[in-house]
């Protein structure tokens, strides 16, 4: 199981970091950390870019994290027209981790302020397909 | 050599390229582009001169902001600043520091790859003083500031007649 199932438009369905789609099915939004230098990536990675060391560990985001800044996309990428607004937003979580998601549309756009509390869960779309979001933490 | 091709010579005095990551949420810096910054860096080097000696200058304005996140990495602006320089109309041809006096990408158009080109013919123009209306008067030094995807590539070419 690949990519091919993630996201309005899946992009790749082929990638070493593919377990996190394993993870995600099974209720867990997952990061990866590389042990020697001790630096977390997410979306996750395989290999990691700062020290080249292919060894790196996955782990749970857990906890909350809190909204550094947000955007109302309304006029999106090809693919994504139907899906339009939404909110894409960035969230910083333990350990300076910083993840990209959209904002859960039961949100209130006039609720969302910069410094709120988030979680990042599964999504599991009317669709079928898969992602994660942000909810209210 | 070049002297025997043109009697008004173009001399590339300072060059910088740098990349940063694909991700954009991973960034440490999300109010500028590194790669730009270290780009400046290298560049500025190279040349021996500071900001403040450039007399023209064209930047990657991809988008409104762009352009003001460009005065700040290059040095124009202190971090957080740029949008004064453009109130006090200092990127204007006769400001301080002139920047995208022909329009920039948003005015004149970004066909990507092409845009490089144009905005080195315009700072040679500009050093020849061959830049009519547009042209800042005396520039002797002015520089390119480009970037590419969406700041993974940063390139800064500085050029003097």
């Amino acid at each position: 199981m690949g990519f091919e199932n993630f996201g309005t438009v899946s992009f790749t369905t082929e990638a070493k970091a593919a377990d996190f789609i394993t993870y995600l099915e099974q209720g867990k939004v997952m990061a990866t950390r590389c042990p020697r230098c001790g630096v977390s990536y997410f979306p996750p990675k395989a290999d990691c870019p700062s020290c080249l060391s292919g060894e790196v560990e996955w782990f749970e985001v857990k906890g909350k994290g809190k909204l550094a800044t947000y955007t109302i996309v309304n006029y999106g990428p090809s693919g994504f027209e139907d899906d339009t607004p939404y909110i894409l937003a960035l969230g910083e979580f333990e350990g300076g981790l910083q993840i990209m998601a959209r904002l859960s549309k039961d949100i209130a756009p006039s609720d969302i302020k910069t410094g709120m509390s988030l979680v990042v869960v599964p999504l599991k779309r009317p669709d079928g397909r898969i992602s994660y979001e942000f909810k209210k933490g | 050599m070049a002297k025997g091709i043109t009697e008004k010579p173009i001399w590339i005095i300072g060059l910088g390229a740098a990349t940063d990551t694909m991700t954009m949420a991973g960034r440490k810096l999300l109010t500028g582009l590194q790669c730009a910054q270290e780009a400046a860096k290298q560049a500025y080097r190279m040349a021996g001169v500071k900001p403040q000696d450039i007399d023209v200058a064209e930047v990657h304005d991809c988008f409104t902001v762009s352009e003001i996140l460009a005065y700040e990495d290059l040095g124009f602006a202190k971090p957080g600043e740029g949008v004064g320089l453009i109130e006090d109309k200092e990127t204007y041809v006769d400001g301080k520091i002139p920047v995208n006096v022909d329009g920039g990408l948003l005015s004149k158009g970004h066909p990507i790859g092409a845009t490089g080109g144009s905005q080195i013919r315009t700072i040679v123009r500009q050093l020849r003083g061959q830049a009519t209306e547009a042209q800042v008067k005396g520039a002797e030094i002015g520089l390119v500031h480009n970037i590419g995807g969406i700041g993974q590539y940063g390139n800064v070419t500085i050029l003097r007649r």
